[in-house]
């Protein structure tokens, strides 16, 4: 094929341009340590990492809602620990008032203590946190946790005390007219709290369990996308190093290239 | 056989010669012009006078050589491969280069404004839902969506200004156009006046029509004494002989070449922006911080939009990467086709020394013949018979 000067000239510095391109690309690379600077780079691999950032800020948002979830289970399992050493000590006053030997007087102090007792156990049961009730009469307050899964913070308030407060009222009144407490009843209310109590305590494991699984699921994606975006520096530098090479080795032939012709050689 | 006939052949030697060492000369100047194809004279023997010789038919003498003509080494058909390619080459490039600028523009920062925008209006919902006593949460979410509002707006516009400067591209490529066809026909009124023979004059239209190709994709058919007629590729007439049949208007329908590319590409881009627009109304809606939420419809409306976004990008990167591989091929094409043309039209100055060198001996050889028929003419008319 017959070749012409021009031809020479563009070839060379066409070559020295494609050169020029894919350094610029594998410089980019590694200064950005990212494998692709745009979408079009790798449209799929492009969308995964988007995927795989709106889930882990998911994930992050969850994270919130179980610090928030984990908040009133506590004040939850807190309040109930305190209602049930309130009834133990209202057991006791109940055991002493069913005593024939006590007269009037001491069992007004009884009556006293109840009332003050009856008191906080109703402030507890009305205890709010942020304007919420943490013994709801209507709907309980749930919680998304995870994605599908959500978790009620909240007690019932039925389920919690029942008829506790029907059951004291009766006590005060047989107090006030030297009437036998009924125990049973008292006794059973206590139960009903202790009964309550673990449940609440079953909520907050797995609760914890919910909390152990999503920190996995977020150290797994983490990898993941580090995997798909991140370049691997030590082959980015390595490529970096052998293209400079060819573009030096395309300059020097270039100039080889350039500097012999026929007018050099006739006189 | 006339008594000058050496001296005549000499001087047909020398004329030619000369014609054929300016030629070369001309060749060499023009080695790095652009679009310059290379000149070469073509000489024959002249045609011979009968000599009486014994044997009969009578002998054949030869009279020397004439130029018959300058031919301008050129390959038609690689010219019309090269504009071709030239047409499709300028139509990717021109798609590929928009919808480049369209995807930095939507890749912003973190991978895409409008996720994080999206996501972080979400955020701020989960937790109006987990604290509704709390009034700080319902203000941090009021400004998430006013902020999600102006990241959505001012993407438009961004989309805006793109399809803008593509449209004063449209009309300035369109110019341009125009005035190059009246370029070429004024052309082809000089080359038919030569009687297509001016050989510069051709170079520089088929420079012209190289550029025009990349613009338009053009059909090119000769026409007589070195004209030709000029027509798009869908037949519409563009120049027969002198006359300028069509110009470019905006209705005017063009197929391939950058004009082309220019309206294909608006296409996509106005098709990405009416997505743009349907997601931001659909998520406005679905979002306001007046309405009221509940974690489900949160998770699913979330799901819904990221996936459309998603979508969105996901498509305009592979489109824009598939177009960037077509361009570059194209490109490859061209220039390999550059290339052919080239070694059919270039000038190696390798080879034009040695034909300087080769001519210069003709001409010496030519000179020397004539001082020999001068020393034989001397002879006969100074020395003979005195």
């Amino acid at each position: 094929m017959r070749i012409s000067h021009q031809m020479l000239h563009n070839q060379s510095t066409q070559r020295i341009q494609q050169n020029m391109v894919r350094m610029t690309e594998t410089f980019a690379q590694a200064s950005s340590g990212k494998k692709s600077q745009r979408p079009s780079d790798a449209p799929g691999e492009t969308v995964q990492s988007m995927k795989l950032k709106h889930q882990l800020a998911d994930l992050e948002q969850y994270k919130k809602n179980q610090g928030q979830a984990e908040l009133f289970l506590d004040e939850v399992d807190n309040k109930l620990q305190s209602m049930s050493g309130i009834m133990q000590r209202i057991n006791e006053l109940g055991i002493q008032a069913n005593n024939d030997a006590l007269f009037k007087g001491e069992r007004d102090i009884i009556n006293n203590e109840l009332t003050e007792l009856t008191t906080e156990l109703q402030s507890i049961v009305n205890f709010e946190v942020n304007g919420e009730a943490l013994f709801t009469k209507d709907q309980p307050k749930v919680i998304q946790v995870a994605k599908g899964t959500s978790l009620e913070v909240t007690l019932p308030v039925d389920n919690a005390i029942g008829d506790l407060f029907t059951t004291l009222a009766d006590m005060k009144s047989n107090l006030s007219s030297n009437q036998y407490i009924d125990l049973d009843a008292l006794k059973a209310a206590t139960d009903q709290i202790t009964d309550v109590l673990a449940v609440a305590g079953a909520r907050k494991n797995r609760l914890e369990s919910i909390q152990n699984r999503l920190e996995d699921t977020k150290l797994e994606q983490t990898k993941k996308l580090s995997s798909i975006e991140g370049v691997d520096m030590a082959e980015v530098l390595t490529r970096l190093k052998s293209e400079e090479a060819t573009y030096q080795a395309g300059l020097a032939a270039t100039s080889r290239l350039y500097s012999a012709s026929l007018v050099d050689y006739l006189k | 056989m006339s008594t000058f006939h050496g001296l005549e052949v000499g001087k047909r030697g020398i004329t030619t010669a000369q014609t054929q060492l300016n030629t070369t000369g001309h060749n060499m100047t023009n080695a790095a012009t652009p679009g310059y194809s290379r000149q070469s004279v073509g000489a024959t023997s002249s045609t011979p006078t009968q000599v009486f010789t014994t044997q009969s038919p009578n002998g054949q003498l030869g009279t020397g050589v004439l130029t018959d003509s300058i031919t301008r080494l050129r390959d038609q058909f690689l010219d019309s491969k090269f504009w071709g390619q030239s047409a499709q080459a300028g139509d990717l490039s021109m798609q590929a280069s928009a919808l480049g600028e369209l995807e930095k523009l939507m890749q912003g920062s973190n991978d895409g404004n409008m996720q994080k925008a999206m996501q972080d209006v979400w955020d701020a919902w989960e937790t109006v839902i987990t604290n509704p006593n709390d009034s700080g949460s319902k203000a941090v979410l009021n400004e998430r969506f006013k902020s999600f509002v102006e990241t959505a707006s001012h993407l438009e516009n961004e989309i805006n200004a793109i399809e803008s400067r593509l449209n004063e591209q449209e009309v300035v490529t369109r110019e341009q156009a125009n005035s190059l066809l009246i370029s070429i026909s004024g052309l082809n009124d000089v080359i038919y006046r030569s009687g297509g023979k001016d050989n510069d004059a051709m170079d520089q239209r088929d420079r012209l029509i190289d550029q025009l190709s990349g613009l338009v994709g053009l059909r090119v058919t000769p026409g007589e004494k070195g004209m030709i007629s000029l027509q798009l590729q869908n037949g519409i007439g563009l120049i027969a002989g002198k006359e300028i049949l069509n110009s470019f208007t905006s209705t005017t329908q063009v197929d391939s070449g950058a004009l082309a590319g220019i309206s294909k590409v608006k296409e996509t881009i106005a098709a990405f922006k009416n997505n743009l627009q349907e997601l931001n109304v659909s998520f406005t809606a679905a979002s306001n911080p007046l309405s009221s939420q509940s974690s489900t419809r949160v998770e699913e409306q979330k799901e819904k939009h990221h996936q459309l976004w998603q979508g969105m990008i996901g498509e305009l990167g592979t489109r824009t990467n598939s177009l960037n591989r077509a361009r570059d091929t194209a490109i490859l094409a061209k220039n390999g086709t550059e290339q052919d043309r080239q070694s059919v039209m270039g000038v190696s100055l390798d080879e034009e020394m040695s034909n300087l060198i080769k001519y210069q001996h003709a001409y010496n050889a030519a000179a020397r013949l004539v001082s020999t028929t001068d020393q034989l003419l001397d002879t006969i008319i100074n020395r003979m018979g005195v």
